[in-house]
């Protein structure tokens, strides 16, 4: 009985260690993106192989910026937020109940390249910025909004920062860049394919005033094309 | 959800095997680290792949025959993709399908339609064809979508013959090849005569003259080019403009280009601003070799007049740079403004000093740093589901073994 019990004890604990591997196993496999760059065929006759390596392009986010929700507090109608803490001398939280800087939910969003060659990205935005009517501050508010900024003052900026992820991920990193308009703006010219070195992030920066209460919505679409040239990224 | 993880619980404070069986057990505990996986952060992934992904160098001739590229959509994601073609050409584009269905077939092909009954301008132009994630991630402030592009790039012949001139130069010591490129974007041929390649210098006044007979007629779509050799020998170093007439048609033509005649030396591209004061630290440095061949570049870094370290030589190409890593030892400085320099080596026996000045600072732990060092989402709850299970686990199987060691402390009794 004793022997039945220790099988007992083994036999679930092997099917512990089985579940565990599987489940790390999937989710390693699931890095890879179902990525299949390699495809081969053979011809008949002449005896002689032909292997053609197929060039992917693929792109990979994780993690939408969340600001998190507060209200602003008593007296104050304006606050710079940031999702990079090192970009601004204010605290999202200075004047709101907002999270801290340090303290937002989601800070970034991380962009791979999941691809085999060098991938050109660039973000677009359904709003922009200053207090126009396809604004990020004042789409869709129905009374006055923007505590007189105009539309183009600074303050009222909705902008992204992109960085490489450590460093040597992208050849050339746009810095900070403001969505004037719908377009595509360029996120980086040549995001890396190598291991280990292909990913670099996207922080969000935004001017809010009191007045332009309601939820503020936006909807980015990264895009990724092969790179100029080749396709290899020279990174310094 | 909530009803499962309360079953659990009761589970736990309970005599588990009284309750449910280990077969029920486990299929509960499976359910919950499946569903760890699903209440990961917000992943959004699409791809395509094929032959080639930047489709370049097509010519549309009105009336032509249609050309097809095969391409495979990539990791499509489960609410399927949509095919979408943008830019000037996107007309003339059409699309074996107009989605990819997340279990379906994700092969497509996008052909260039050259019968139809209206024609785009003549010139350069071009489209994308994406595969793009169909629905948007994200609850909150800020949605995302991801999409993977294929470029076209398209000429459209002209009506007539349409000379296109490129200019290039090749690198060298002592001989530069100047090659001139007529391309022809129109319907018709066109006849290159001759012409001359005219070497200025900084000023733009005229240094060297080479003349040139070609007399080739071109094809539409057709290139072709001509090459002149310049000895380079008593050229001082810089950048050399070209200035390039050519008759074609008895129409003269003219384009631009330049060489550069190198000088064999290393220059300092890049030092960080600011060096960490603490024990052993790296100190990336970029250096650009300026010679017109490649060079093996040796490198001595020294903080003062101290040596802290060396680097084997380098090998870089003509006119390019390379990238060196140095771990200094930087325990016998103090924090604040410093001064060094970086020796290159080089060439026959050969050297360049780089004088620079940077700052020793204390470790701030950068927040930039912490973050981008911090696992991603997917992967700590990934591994907290695995440890809440693995406790789960272990603590049924104690009382697993303890319930029927009463068992059979009660049979033996009885």
């Amino acid at each position: 009985m004793e022997e039945h019990k220790v099988l007992t004890g083994m036999l679930l604990v092997a099917l512990v260690v089985s579940v565990v591997g599987t489940v790390i196993t999937v989710d390693r496999l699931g890095a890879l993106g179902g990525v299949s760059g390699l495809t081969g065929a053979a011809t008949t006759g002449d005896q002689y192989g032909n292997l053609t390596i197929s060039e992917v392009v693929a792109i990979k986010t994780t993690g939408d910026i969340d600001f998190g929700t507060g209200e602003f507090d008593v007296g104050e109608d304006y606050q710079f937020m940031s999702s990079y803490a090192e970009s601004t001398e204010n605290d999202n939280s200075e004047n709101t109940t907002f999270p801290s800087v340090e303290s937002i939910p989601t800070n970034r969003t991380k962009v791979e390249n999941q691809g085999n060659v060098g991938i050109n990205v660039t973000v677009s935005s359904t709003k922009i910025y200053g207090t126009g009517g396809n604004s990020f501050l004042c789409a869709g508010d129905a009374g006055p909004c923007g505590l007189g900024h105009s539309d183009s003052d600074p303050e009222v900026d909705f902008a992204f920062i992109a960085l490489d992820e450590g460093s040597d991920s992208c050849n050339e990193t746009a810095q900070r860049t403001s969505f004037a308009e719908t377009v595509p703006y360029q996120v980086c010219d040549c995001l890396t394919a190598e291991t280990g070195l292909n990913s670099m992030h996207v922080y969000l920066e935004m001017g809010l005033t009191r007045d332009a209460a309601g939820q503020k919505t936006s909807t980015l679409t990264y895009t990724a094309t092969k790179a100029d040239g080749s396709g290899v990224c020279f990174v310094a | 959800m909530k009803n499962l993880y309360m079953t659990l619980l009761t589970m736990i404070k309970g005599n588990i095997m009284g309750w449910l069986n280990i077969k029920k057990g486990m299929i509960l505990i499976l359910i919950l680290m499946l569903s760890s996986l699903f209440l990961a952060q917000i992943v959004s992934s699409v791809g395509v792949s094929g032959k080639t992904l930047r489709v370049s160098d097509i010519f549309y001739e009105p009336g032509g025959d249609t050309l097809s590229y095969q391409f495979k959509g990539v990791v499509v994601p489960e609410g399927g993709a949509e095919l979408t073609v943008e830019g000037d050409f996107a007309d003339w584009i059409e699309l074996s399908k107009e989605e990819l269905l997340y279990d379906g077939e994700w092969d497509f092909t996008a052909s260039i339609i050259m019968n139809g009954d209206v024609h785009p301008p003549g010139g350069e132009t071009g489209a994308k064809v994406c595969v793009k994630e169909k629905q948007v991630s994200g609850t909150g402030m800020f949605g995302s979508v991801v999409q993977s592009c294929v470029p076209f790039e398209v000429v459209v012949l002209y009506d007539e013959a349409y000379p296109v001139l490129t200019m290039s130069s090749s690198v060298g010591v002592e001989e530069v090849n100047l090659t001139l490129s007529v391309q022809n974007y129109g319907k018709e041929t066109m006849n290159v005569g001759s012409g001359e390649m005219v070497i200025l210098d900084y000023l733009n006044s005229t240094i060297d003259s080479i003349p040139f007979g070609v007399g080739t007629v071109v094809q539409s779509q057709k290139i072709t080019s001509v090459q002149e050799t310049v000895n380079i020998s008593n050229y001082l170093p810089g950048t050399y403009p070209i200035e390039t007439n050519v008759f074609i048609d008895d129409e003269e033509y003219s384009v631009q280009g330049s060489f550069v005649v190198g000088k064999e030396d290393v220059t300092l591209v890049s030092f960080p601003e600011t060096i960490i004061l603490d024990g052993i630290q790296r100190v990336s440095i970029t250096a650009k070799n300026e010679w017109a061949d490649e060079a093996n570049v040796g490198l001595e870094l020294y903080f003062g007049d101290l040596l802290v370290g060396t680097s084997t030589p380098l090998k870089i190409n003509a006119f390019g740079e390379g990238s060196y890593t140095i771990y200094a030892d930087t325990s016998s400085f103090s924090l604040g403004e410093m001064t060094g320099k970086v020796v290159f080596s080089f060439g026959d026996g050969l050297t360049a000093e780089e004088s620079v000045t940077f700052s020793f600072v204390e470790d701030g732990g950068s927040n930039l740093e912490e973050n981008l060092d911090e696992p991603e989402g997917m992967n700590v709850w990934l591994i907290v589901g695995v440890i809440v299970v693995l406790l789960i686990l272990l603590i049924g199987i104690i009382l697993f073994i303890k319930s029927r060691s009463e068992d059979e402390f009660d049979d033996e009794e009885f």
